[in-house]
Formats: structure tokens, sequence, C-alpha cells
């Protein structure tokens, strides 16, 4: 054991710090101040979505809009050259007098795999941007935690933040910004 | 309060505008003198063309103002002042009718008696495409639209004085059956002064198809209004990025609601390839006025919906009034294109004329915009949901 990095499987691992508020108020107000402070890993766990709390936390524009662009294009696109490709080389059929290349008649088509294409890279990319399915997450150790589905609200801060330099510093702070029940989490 | 930290009042500067306006419709109507004497079939094509496209603003801005009243909404209380004026220029507009009621001759080929005598379609039609009926109609559509839109503008300004909530209960609920009243009204003048220029053809979407045109119209100069009148320095508080954005939303949609009726419309019709029915788009594939047509889908459609897609554009004041500028345009052009090819079935023509009746009808309708405009506060001031519109936000991340 003379080198306790590369031998220590034992020794816990911190995740971060766990704050509770009183409040949808007083989290929203704390999240302007951790904003300003200059944290980048953090998160605030509510019971229900707080008006406004995007801004409070610093958040920028999600990434989900140009993932629905993008889906939309390749959908559309793929719709209408599917329709070309078929009347043109797989199987030239003439249907009620139209010219073979009918561009009108490929407009229902090729809508419905755009929206198709957005609806799934929608869901997909909401989960894959959120990191969904997520089996576990350090803040289930905590007993106090559980309310965050009932009347509790909670911020986290990660050690992986670049600000975060002790326990004890981060601790101060939050005491600071009016949190209460602060608990250390183990990964 | 609003009031303190915001003009809310006409300045001089639009107060002297609206002189020029009333200037430049007394030298269109000059114009317009000269061109009948040319042709009065060219001017009461124009005349009609430039009418419509005005009526489309004044009928779009009912459906605004009556939409909002209906569904109790907060956000568009700041800007549901110019709605309102657009709304009541439908007194102008029956005014600025007159002239083609002495125009049916020119205007319309079923008033004809030869063809009376011979064209079976009209007369299997005769019972509705008879003159006195048509002024009979067009009598209706002038009570309704005036009676509307005077009770929810001078309610309004009431409002502003006695601040009385109940006022806006009575609002909600006229609007109620007022938008049964305008749906009728607004689809028929659609069937009467556009699409029985071709006596043959019908569609039962074209009162949706003129609907959804003048919505986008109405919101498209919604948004031009107020940048005008914030560069003139009015309402800088009262109307702020927010209620730009939720104006860009609705610019956006309804520019696609127009593309989904403009398109199911032509759809049915080239796919059935029915002869009475596909005569419409005949007209239209012929000559320049083919240009017209594969113009609108690109430019009424896919360059604005690319355009007006990020909340970026619908936050920027100067793009998205750009965006407004280029779909009022549009909707210009589609009115034209609906019309001028009853006249001008050999290829767009475009004349003296045409200039002549659009600064005419544009000029007085403006002159009168601007003179009711000036009456009253720019804001409803007293209306109960004013505070929530001031401090509406979109949510979106600076």
């Amino acid at each position: 054991m003379s080198n306790p990095t590369s031998h220590a499987p034992s020794a816990p691992k911190l995740f971060g710090i766990l704050a509770e508020f009183g409040s949808p108020a007083d989290v929203h107000s704390a999240a302007k101040k951790i904003r300003d402070a200059g944290y980048k890993k953090w998160d605030v766990h509510s019971p229900f979505p707080i008006h406004g709390i995007e801004t409070a936390m610093g958040l920028g524009d999600s990434k989900l809009g140009w993932i629905a662009f993008f889906c939309a294009c390749a959908g559309a696109f793929g719709g209408f050259s599917m329709q070309f490709w078929i009347h043109k080389y797989a199987y030239p059929l003439l249907i009620g007098g139209k010219p073979m290349i009918a561009y009108p008649a490929y407009v229902p088509v090729t809508f419905e795999p755009g929206i198709l294409f957005t609806a799934l890279g929608c869901i997909l990319g909401m989960l894959i941007l959120n990191g969904l399915p997520r089996l576990y997450h350090p803040t289930f150790k905590s007993e106090n935690f559980k309310k965050f589905s009932d009347n509790g609200f909670f911020v986290t801060i990660e050690t992986k933040d670049p600000l975060f330099k002790n326990v004890e510093a981060t601790r101060s702070f939050l005491q600071s910004i009016g949190a209460r029940n602060i608990e250390v989490l183990e990964d | 309060m609003v009031e303190a930290q915001d003009i809310l009042r006409l300045n001089e500067k639009l107060q002297k505008g609206r002189i020029y306006l009333l200037g430049a419709g007394i030298l269109g109507a000059v114009l317009c003198a000269v061109t009948y004497f040319q042709s009065s079939r060219n001017f009461f094509a124009s005349y009609l063309t430039a009418y419509c496209f005005f009526a489309a603003l004044s009928l779009g801005s009912l459906f605004f103002v009556m939409v909002q009243h209906l569904a109790r909404s907060a956000w568009s209380v700041t800007v549901r002042r110019i709605a309102e004026t657009m709304a009541f220029n439908s007194v102008i507009l029956a005014v600025l009718f007159i002239p083609l009621l002495f125009g049916t001759h020119d205007i319309f080929t079923w008033t004809h008696a030869d063809i009376r005598a011979t064209d079976h379609l009209v007369q299997i039609k005769s019972a509705y495409l008879n003159l006195p009926f048509l002024y009979i109609r067009a009598a209706l559509y002038f009570v309704v639209w005036i009676g509307l839109s005077s009770f929810f503008l001078m309610t309004s300004r009431k409002q502003d004085q006695t601040r009385e909530e109940s006022l806006t209960t009575k609002m909600g609920r006229a609007a109620a059956g007022g938008m049964i009243l305008y749906a009728l009204s607004q689809t028929f003048f659609a069937f009467d002064w556009m699409m029985s220029l071709d006596s043959h053809w019908f569609s039962t979407m074209f009162g949706v198809y003129f609907f959804a045109g003048s919505i986008v119209a109405t919101y498209a100069s919604l948004i031009i209004i107020s940048t005008v009148l914030k560069a003139t320095g009015h309402v800088s508080k009262s109307v702020n990025v927010e209620h730009y954005h939720d104006m860009g939303k609705l610019l956006f949609g309804h520019n696609v609601f127009w593309t989904y009726i403009a398109f199911s419309q032509f759809f049915l019709i080239w796919y059935a390839n029915i002869p009475e029915e596909v005569t419409f788009f005949e007209a239209r594939s012929i000559g320049s006025w083919k240009i017209i047509s594969l113009l609108l889908p690109w430019c009424h459609f896919a360059i604005p919906f690319l355009y007006l897609m990020s909340h970026n554009v619908k936050r920027n004041r100067p793009a998205l009034t750009l965006g407004a500028t280029w779909l009022l345009t549009m909707c210009l052009i589609d009115i034209y294109w609906i019309i001028q090819p009853n006249f001008y079935p050999a290829g767009a023509h475009f004349g003296l004329a045409d200039i002549a009746a659009f600064v005419a009808i544009g000029g007085f309708c403006g002159f009168f915009f601007l003179r009711n405009l000036g009456q009253a506060s720019l804001v409803a001031t007293g209306d109960p949901r004013l505070e929530q519109c001031l401090s509406y936000d979109n949510g979106i991340p600076e």
C-alpha cells in the first residue's frame, strides 16, 4: 500500500454535496447565487418545474432544437428520395395519368417521415441529453433526499466542479446562501 | 403602472404622418380616376386587388381581437389596441367599397346578359349569383364587421377610463357569438368578391384560404406597426421582446397554416383532375402566371419557414420586422394571384392602375387608422390583465 491512489478501492469517492432549501423561491434565489459564483457541475432538484429556473441556473439553449431540426431534414429527405427512387427506378407505374415523377403527390409522404423522425429524435435526444435511463444516483443514499418528490427543494454541487476545492469551503458557501441539512454524498 | 413610464399617446411625428397618408390617398384617388377612364376593366382589377388586401388586414385584426378575448389571453393586452383600431378600418372600407358597386359589370362576367342567357352553370347558380342578392350580402357583411369592430374598440376605450372588469367579461361573451358571424361573413365575402370572378369554379376551402392569408397579414402588420410605434418613441416598455416573440410564433404558425390550406386546396384539385375544378390552377399555369404559382410555395412558405424558425430571429426586432414585411408582401402577391388571372388570362400584368389603387386605398386606410389610434391610448390600459401582460416571460435564457 505504498501508493494510496492506485490501491484505494475501499476509500469512498466523493460525489458532491447535497443541500436543502425551504421553498421554491429560496432554491430559485440560491440558484442565481450559485450561477453567479461560477459553478458549472451542479443541479437543482424539485418536485415540480420551477418557473424561470433555467435562467436562474444559467442554462443555455437546449440542443434538442438542433437534434429535432436535423431529424426532420433527414426524415423529409428520406421520405422524398424513397418515393423518387421507387417511381423512377424500382417500380415505375403510371398512376391516374400523372407524370412518373409527380412531386405534389410526394408531399404527404415527405411530411410524415419528417414528423416521425422528429418525434423519435426528440424523445431519444431528450433521454441522451438527460443521461437517461439511469438506475442509480448518489443522491439515493440520502434519507433526507426522499422528500425531493414531495416537498423538498435540493441543490447538489459535484466534486467534479472546477470551483470545488474542498468540502468545508463548499459547505460554508451553501450555508451562506441559506441552505440547511447539508450532507456529503459518496459516489 | 405603465402610464408613468411609457408614451402611450401618438406624438407629433405620427400625427403629421397621417396628413401625408391622406395626401397619398387623394393623389392615389386622382390617379385611379385617370386609369379608370383609360380602361375601366383594368382599373377595377387593380382596385379589387388592393381592396381585398386591406380588407384582409382589417378582417384578420377583427379575428385576432376576438380570439384574444375568447382565450382570455394576457400576453396580447398591449398590442390589442392596434388590432382593435385596424379592425375598425371596416368603416372606411365600407366607404371605399362604393366604387366596386359601380364596377360589377367589369368585375363579374356572370352579370353579363349574354352569359346569363347561354351559360348553363351560371343559370343554375343564379339564385346566389345575382346582383340584388350580392348587394344585400355585402350590406350584411359590413353590418357585422362595423358592428363588431366598433363594439370592441369602443368598449375597450371605455375600459381605459372606467377600469371595469365586467367589460372584459362582456367582450368575451360578444366574441363567442361574433366569431360565428365573422366566420360566415368572411367566408362569403371571399366567395363573392374573389371566387365568383370565375363563375364556373368553386372550392369549399376558399373561405379558409382567404382567412389563412389574412391572419398572416394581420400578424405581420401588428409586428410592423409595433416597430414603427417603438421607432417613433412610443410603447418602449409596454411592448417588449416577449410580445415580439409571441407575435413571431403566431406569424410562423399561421404561415404554416396558410401553407397547409393552400396545399390541401391545390393537392385535392390536382389529384382529382376534374375539369370544372382544375380550371383555377390551369389558368394560373399560363405564361408568367406560372412563375408566381411556383414562387408562392418557396417565398410564402419555405424561405419564411426556415427564417422564422429560430427564437433568436423572433426575439430580434429588426430581424422579425424584416420577416414580417416579407410575408406581408407575399400576402399581397397571393391576393393578386387569386384575382388578376381572371382579368389577364395571358399572363401577369402590372400597371399604373395597380399602384394607384394601392396608394389610394392604403392612404385612406392608413389615415383613418392613425386618426383613430390617436384618439385614445395606444395600449388598453384599463384591461385587468395588463399587469400580467407586462410581466409576461417566455422563459428563454438570455
